[in-house]
């Protein structure tokens, strides 16, 4: 039972106890942008008409369709309509005094205006026999040239060039995953321990033993409490109690019987599970009372000392519940008085 | 300085030692003591004290009101009914006894003969009987088990004695000693309907100039009749046979004798000598009592009464006070003197 009760106990406190958090891994950001680690990225890209000075005049917008069935094929970009972008360059490359400064710088505007992270353009001329290529791939916001490919092939292998140059621009965005970093482990620091000085007070509640027991069942009462904590030790206590004590007479017997004590105490927080502690308390004093029976009245002294287990439960850094079953010696002498005592309080710190 | 501290822990440390101590014996003694009252005559009250069985000290309890001139008080065998002869108002109280306060609490009252001196309760609790100087008769009730109440038996049964002022019953018989004729009447009681008969046999005549002046009966299977006489010396015989052979049993005690009685294990007798202010002493075997020497005490004094924790109470008529004894084989030493009424008569105990 006692078992049962324990892994009970601590398997619903482990929760609130906890006072690390384990480590957890997370999604890093994906990157932004134009960029080759594309990490869960989808950059879009604006594949533009080349700009041809031979041959027919449609080749241009031939390659353009051809690089970007290219990347649509490969489904890790997201490619801007072409049919869109075929409006704008069209009208465009139907300038005939159309510079190539112009081209670039007209090119990267359309790829902006449509919110492009990647732009790719290129011009093809003839050059003696062979055909001049110029093919870039550029990041739109920095304008920096990504990849770029400038040759020159023979007109029959002019194609199978063109091939390779959209299988380079689709294999320049890499396929790694996203980077997976665990996440920094924030380790929440115990909370320390309560120090300083604090004042509680409590009900009290008492079970008598010996010849006492003949006349009372039990007493009731109060004390009031004020002491220091860490002074010494981050886990000793000192403090001095004191206390009412009134008895509930059995019958006629007696009339009344109460005490008032002084004590001085020490205790010591011996666990301690985040706002739960456990100390064990020692109190020693001195009790003065009176006792009105039937037959006599008179007033008494007893040397006290008391040993208890409290239990502290903080609500939050000020106060707390405290909770402590006693066990009570009253001591004159050869007389020994037993009793078994709880209380039950508030304490508040400052 | 150090030997002045180590005295001040000493001291202290008795004097919690004696105030434990008397804690303890205060608390016992509001558990165990018995009650014990006193008929003041004339204060018209009756003294209520608890005595404690542990050191025979009393506690004084106060008083409650008894009727004109109170004389004599006998409890019942069970510790619950107190009834008080007032020879002023012709009646007897009866009082309830609460075992706890150990205090008397009225509960009724019952019409007398003419100036009653004393109450004779029937060891089986059902009947009581109450002497009546005046009329020279004895006055018989049934006993309420319940309420302690007295109901009347009817007519008195005359007693034959003059003048009759004491009456003692043993079993079912009842004795009157008679100052006028210097002898002891015995009456057959019937122990169903309570009726009083005059033994036919001859009475118990005493030697000449004897005069009894009350009478105390021992128990046990063997009992004797004691006699305190005039000519002060106690007379004493037998029970059985009747009538009895008087000529040897006399032993002298002090001046003008008025009570005598033993402890409950017939080991110890007194006689209280009212003209001179003392106690005569006897250690007694077979209820032959041989003398054990005489004590001073109060001024006139009168009943006694000794109980089975070893302890008398004497009643001083003269100095309205009780006295509290200790018996210790043969000898009585003065615990201490309370004060009661005015002219107190009579002692009873449960």
């Amino acid at each position: 039972m006692k078992s049962r009760f324990s892994i009970f106990f601590f398997s619903a406190l482990a929760p609130l106890f906890a006072q690390t958090m384990p480590a957890t891994l997370a999604n890093v950001e994906p990157p932004k942008g134009c960029t080759a680690e594309l990490q869960g990225n989808r950059p879009k890209i604006y594949i533009a008409n080349f700009y041809v000075t031979y041959g027919k005049k449609d080749m241009g917008k031939a390659i353009g369709d051809f690089i970007a069935e290219k990347f649509e094929a490969d489904g890790r970009l997201e490619v801007i309509s072409r049919s869109m972008i075929n409006e704008e360059m069209k009208t465009l490359l139907n300038n005939k005094k159309l510079k190539p400064e112009k081209y670039l710088a007209q090119t990267l505007a359309y790829a902006a205006g449509k919110n492009a992270d990647c732009v790719v353009f290129g011009r093809i001329s003839k050059n003696k026999s062979k055909v001049a290529f110029l093919v870039r791939m550029a990041a739109v916001e920095s304008g920096e040239n990504l990849r770029k490919v400038d040759t020159e092939v023979e007109v029959n292998e002019a194609l199978k060039f063109l091939e390779t140059v959209g299988d380079s621009f689709v294999t320049y965005f890499k396929t790694a995953p996203p980077k997976v970093i665990a996440q920094p482990v924030i380790k929440e620091e115990p909370r320390a321990k309560p120090k300083g000085f604090y004042a509680a007070a409590s009900g009290l509640g008492l079970m008598p033993f010996g010849f006492v027991k003949n006349g009372f069942n039990y007493a009731a009462g109060g004390s009031a409490e004020f002491g220091h904590k860490g002074m010494l030790h981050k886990d000793i206590f000192f403090g001095v109690n004191l206390e009412y004590l009134y008895f509930a007479p059995k019958d006629e017997t007696f009339v009344s019987l109460y005490g008032a004590a002084s004590y001085g105490l020490a205790g010591y927080e011996y666990l301690t599970y985040d706002w739960l502690h456990f100390q064990l308390v020692l109190y020693g004093g001195y009790q003065f009372g009176r006792l009105v029976g039937a037959v006599e009245a008179v007033n008494y002294g007893y040397g006290m000392f008391m040993a208890g287990t409290r239990t502290v439960i903080d609500f939050n850094n000020k106060f707390s519940l405290m909770l402590e079953p006693r066990y009570v010696l009253a001591i004159a002498g050869s007389t020994m008085l037993h009793s078994a005592a709880a209380s039950v309080g508030a304490l508040w710190r400052f | 300085m150090r030997n002045m501290r180590i005295y001040t822990v000493l001291v202290g440390l008795t004097l919690l030692l004696a105030a434990c101590t008397s804690y303890e014996d205060a608390f016992n003694r509001n558990l165990d003591s018995t009650g014990l009252y006193v008929t003041n005559s004339s204060s018209n009250t009756v003294s209520q004290f608890a005595a404690d069985p542990k050191s025979g000290i009393l506690n004084d309890l106060g008083t409650v009101a008894a009727g004109t001139t109170p004389v004599y008080v006998a409890v019942n065998a069970t510790g619950t009914f107190a009834y008080v002869v007032n020879s002023g108002s012709n009646d007897v109280y009866v009082y309830s006894i609460n075992k706890k306060t150990r205090k008397l609490a009225f509960a009724s009252s019952v019409a007398t003969g003419t100036l009653p001196r004393m109450i004779g309760l029937h060891s089986g609790g059902k009947f009581a009987y109450v002497v009546n100087e005046t009329d020279n008769d004895i006055s018989r009730y049934s006993i309420d088990a319940t309420t302690g109440a007295l109901t009347s038996l009817g007519a008195d049964e005359a007693t034959a004695a003059n003048p009759s002022r004491a009456l003692a019953i043993s079993d079912n018989l009842l004795y009157v000693p008679d100052a006028g004729t210097n002898t002891v009447k015995l009456f057959n009681m019937d122990a169903t309907t309570g009726a009083l008969a005059p033994n036919m046999t001859p009475s118990a005549t005493l030697d000449a100039g004897e005069i009894p002046i009350s009478i105390f009966i021992s128990g046990g299977s063997a009992p004797f009749i004691y006699l305190p006489c005039a000519n002060n010396t106690l007379v004493y015989f037998a029970r059985s046979p009747w009538p009895p052979a008087l000529t040897t049993n006399q032993i002298s005690v002090g001046a003008t004798p008025v009570a005598v009685v033993l402890n409950p294990n017939r080991t110890v007798g007194v006689v209280s000598n009212s003209g001179d202010a003392s106690l005569s002493i006897f250690s007694v075997t077979n209820g032959v009592p041989t003398a054990a020497g005489t004590i001073s005490t109060c001024t006139t004094p009168g009943q006694m009464l000794i109980n089975s924790s070893g302890f008398g109470y004497l009643v001083c008529n003269g100095d309205n006070t009780v006295r509290a004894y200790s018996v210790s084989g043969a000898s009585l030493s003065l615990i201490n003197s309370y004060p009661v009424g005015t002219a107190p008569t009579s002692v009873a105990a449960y």
